[in-house]
């Protein structure tokens, strides 16, 4: 089974996909930590007061300052004289956008095997479909974590050199952020290998999952508005709001909560994916 | 007597109503070539997978090695396989995407990976992307990478297609010598009965599913071979005139009534006065024999 990961990383690493994934995740950072505002890829999490996010009404009057700004530099200046705040927590808030670096991750490890049908030559002579499935789970988290990290520290370091201390959180405060925020990231994961051993299939996998965390949304929402249920089922529970919330000084309760919900991930999307799997015929 | 390689047991495998495979039992000794016949839909690909755990079986059941199927993880290791196209990662080169294969396989020595190659006489284009290659090629990388662990066992799914003929017959003399410097037992699946007559020891003709026929080369051989038939109730007297006056051992006692003469097939009528002149009485003779494409055509239309 370590020979399956060794060789998924040789194999990665000799491709252009993996380079490109970092260096669009490196534009990211570097635009957010310019703007001095996380970035946001799709949709978009609503600001709003009532919830533990840190958004303060001195916040949201800087940010109205801002968009009546001219130009970046000048974004720059307003915000480097009127404000003190840890930038770097607010762009780890905006981490959702990994799953979309996290497709592509998905997409060379799993997808790409199962839809070119290289997989028959591992499995038919090297290895059993319960360690081939386990193997691709591993080196998926693997690379996730490592792009998580490189992420995280990235924009911690970036946004020392371009920001400032003032704008900087503390290091160990920084690094329980981020190790709070790997449950969710894995199962994140998990959703995207379940849906990859499910479909099997490149365009299929893709078709599902880049719209997947915005339908994810409409439904919540649509299901909060028409059942009249609380909307702090979207905003504690939702993808991207967890991912924001566990930047933001979460409580230890919701820490837990939140890991819990990811195990149930891990486990129920793995379960799906390779029980799709082990039915299956590999082509 | 020969360890058994292969064995399956009344294997089946159905697409829901249809039948892909119908209660197969065959049998693969260690050092056979195993031809495995059968047109376009037999069930031969299927067949493959199933063996190489990439199908599920719906009943029967097969041992690899003695092991029962439900206990493959070890033994599949001593297995290489090529089964339907040759599948590897378009934008790696041939030696790139052996050396995935390899890691996989805990392969460390690069050796085997460049000995591979040259086996398949793909060196001077191992560096080439296999988005480049030619489908001859891509067979040819695709025999490599099932050879490239030292297998006892080669499974090898219509390995010539797209091959030319130099090509083919380069093939046809790798299979050889793997077969007897490295006594590499081989399974190997066409629908042209004359490639692997070439190679093969042992063949299994399958239709609809359904093994047919398993037989030797021997067998086939005599089955086609251009002979005189003598059908006669005297069949050791008309041995003893066949080696007494028309001086020739070349001929095959089949039954109480039968002997086939593999000599004198330009002059029959000699043959006919000799035993004539004898006192033989003989039923008929006539001369018989046909092509290899022909008696597959018969054994099908038989099957049905």
């Amino acid at each position: 089974m370590l020979n399956i990961i060794k060789s998924d990383l040789y194999r990665i690493f000799r491709g252009k996909g993996i380079y490109i994934a970092i260096i669009l995740m490196f534009i990211i950072i570097g635009v957010s930590v310019f703007l001095m505002s996380p970035g946001y890829i799709g949709t978009t999490v609503m600001i709003d007061e009532d919830t533990n996010q840190g958004m303060t009404p001195e916040y949201l009057e800087l940010m109205e300052k801002v968009s009546k700004a001219n130009n970046i530099l000048d974004i720059r200046e307003i915000m480097k004289e009127h404000a003190e705040f840890d930038l770097d927590k607010q762009i780890i808030g905006a981490n959702t956008n990994l799953y979309y670096l996290f497709i592509v991750v998905v997409f060379i490890v799993i997808c790409v095997d199962l839809s070119d049908s290289t997989a028959k030559n591992t499995l038919s002579s090297a290895i059993s479909r319960e360690k081939y499935y386990i193997a691709k789970v591993c080196t998926v988290m693997i690379i996730g974590v490592f792009m998580t990290l490189l992420n995280n520290y990235g924009i911690y370091f970036l946004n020392i050199i371009f920001n400032g201390k003032s704008f900087s959180s503390d290091f160990i405060e920084f690094t329980k952020y981020t190790i709070i925020q790997i449950p969710i990231i894995l199962g994140m994961l998990s959703i995207l290998i379940g849906i990859a051993f499910i479909t099997k299939k490149k365009a299929l996998f893709n078709g599902l999952t880049i719209p997947l965390l915005m339908i994810i949304q409409l439904i919540l929402q649509g299901a909060i508005t028409i059942f009249h249920l609380e909307q702090t089922i979207m905003t504690d529970w939702e993808l991207q709001y967890m991912i924001s919330n566990l930047a933001n000084n979460p409580s230890t309760e919701y820490i837990i909560k939140a890991s819990l919900l990811a195990i149930f991930y891990v486990i129920i999307f793995n379960l799906l994916g390779y029980y799709s799997f082990k039915k299956s015929e590999i082509k | 007597m020969n360890e058994i390689i292969l064995k399956t047991n009344n294997l089946t495998k159905k697409y829901k109503e249809f039948i892909a495979l119908d209660n197969v039992n065959l049998s693969i000794s260690k050092g056979d070539i195993y031809g495995l016949i059968g047109r376009n839909g037999a069930g031969k690909t299927t067949l493959m997978k199933i063996i190489t755990t990439l199908s599920n079986k719906t009943a029967g059941e097969f041992e690899l090695f003695g092991k029962k199927d439900n206990n493959l993880t070890e033994t599949k290791r001593r297995i290489g396989c090529l089964i339907e196209n040759p599948a590897f990662f378009p934008n790696l080169s041939a030696v790139n995407n052996l050396k995935y294969y390899a890691i996989q396989k805990g392969i460390v020595d690069n050796k085997q990976i460049d000995e591979a190659i040259e086996l398949v006489g793909l060196s001077e284009a191992k560096n080439k992307k296999f988005k480049t290659y030619s489908l001859g090629m891509k067979q040819r990388l695709g025999i490599a990478f099932a050879i490239l662990d030292n297998p006892d066992f080669i499974i090898l799914d219509e390995p010539i297609n797209g091959l030319d003929p130099i090509g083919i017959s380069e093939l046809r003399d790798l299979f050889k010598k793997l077969n007897l410097e490295k006594n590499i037992t081989i399974l190997i699946s066409s629908h042209i009965l004359n490639e692997l007559y070439q190679v093969s020891n042992k063949f299994c003709i399958i239709e609809k599913g359904k093994v047919i026929k398993e037989i030797t080369k021997e067998q086939l051989d005599e089955e086609c071979s251009k002979c005189i038939v003598i059908k006669t109730n005297e069949t050791s007297k008309v041995a003893v005139i066949l080696e007494e006056q028309l001086k020739t051992k070349n001929y095959k006692i089949i039954d109480n009534t039968e002997i086939r003469l593999y000599d004198y097939l330009e002059n029959s009528s000699k043959v006919n006065k000799t035993l004539i002149k004898n006192d033989i009485d003989i039923i008929s003779l006539y001369e018989s024999g046909i092509t290899l494409e022909d008696y597959f055509k018969t054994i099908i239309k038989e099957g049905k």
